[in-house]
């Protein structure tokens, strides 16, 4: 059998909700990574620059990473 | 605005783009007898680009399912509508993460003049933060620039400070009242001027 024909016949047989799974958790890992940093980046800059807004911000960071966690749980669950 | 505005309020916005002598501000390096005499922030102006692109963001997930159907791709006969939910706060959650990483760029992206110095803080990405100061003893040339269409409609544009310390030139961009923050900055290096070495006025 021709690759091109196995390549098809293996992509056609996956349920395109799979697709959507692994789509899904690769970003949710990736915005796990990126809401950390910017967590992080928050924290250094209300230590270089003290505003009264600061611990806003670092209370918005942190839910904002507190979010991305609680939905790389709800989508491993409900795919 | 007259210069007595600049000394006799005392900012308590934290969101404020041109701060006179804000309370409850500090930063790392501050010295004991250090004051802060004007905090910046580039012009609310310079957020509009963000503020489309992400009412665009935002708008997108309703437009998604019509453009599909051009293509004849019916999005509602593949996901579920539990996972098509979950798809849509996906969207949303990455919408708020570029939206929230935008503001705090804007936000943290200050100049400072204070009676000792002028100092610019950079932080132009998640992985670049620079920092740099310029004792006022040391800056030789102040050129405020209002430049363009929207800069003369909001009264905005920068000031590029020419020194004799390690960074030659500062820039301070999108600044509201280029001309007061010039003007400030130049009655401080008088004051200074006058003050004897290590003196802090």
């Amino acid at each position: 059998m021709p690759i091109e024909d196995s390549v098809s016949a293996l992509v056609g047989n996956v349920n395109i909700s799979l697709w959507g799974k692994l789509f899904l958790i690769l970003f949710i890992i990736f915005y796990i990574f990126f809401a950390f940093m910017l967590f992080k980046q928050i924290q250094l800059m209300t230590r270089e620059l003290a505003t009264p807004a600061a611990p806003y911000l670092k209370f918005l960071g942190l839910i904002n990473v507190g979010v991305a966690i609680a939905l790389l749980f709800i989508v491993l669950g409900i795919f | 605005m007259d210069e007595d505005t600049v000394h006799d309020i005392h900012s308590k916005n934290p969101f404020a783009v041109f701060a006179p002598q804000p309370t409850g501000v500090a930063f790392e390096s501050l010295a004991k007898r250090e004051k802060i005499i004007l905090l910046l922030r580039a012009h609310p102006v310079t957020l509009v680009p963000t503020i489309l692109s992400v009412v665009f963001l935002a708008a997108a997930p309703t437009l998604v399912p019509s453009i599909l159907s051009i293509l004849d791709i019916d999005i509602f006969s593949s996901f579920s509508v539990r996972q098509l939910i979950l798809m849509t706060v996906f969207w949303y959650l990455f919408t708020w993460g570029y939206a929230f990483y935008k503001f705090i760029i804007w936000y943290f992206n200050v100049y400072l003049l204070t009676n000792e110095r002028i100092i610019d803080i950079d932080f132009r990405g998640l992985l670049h933060k620079e920092t740099s100061f310029a004792h006022l003893n040391q800056i030789q040339d102040v050129n405020p620039k209002i430049i363009g269409f929207f800069g003369t409609l909001f009264h905005f544009g920068n000031v590029f400070i020419q020194t004799a310390a390690e960074k030659p030139e500062f820039e301070f961009s999108f600044i509201e009242r280029p001309n007061e923050v010039a003007r400030e900055i130049l009655e401080q290096v008088n004051k200074e001027s006058k003050e004897a070495p290590g003196q802090v006025e």
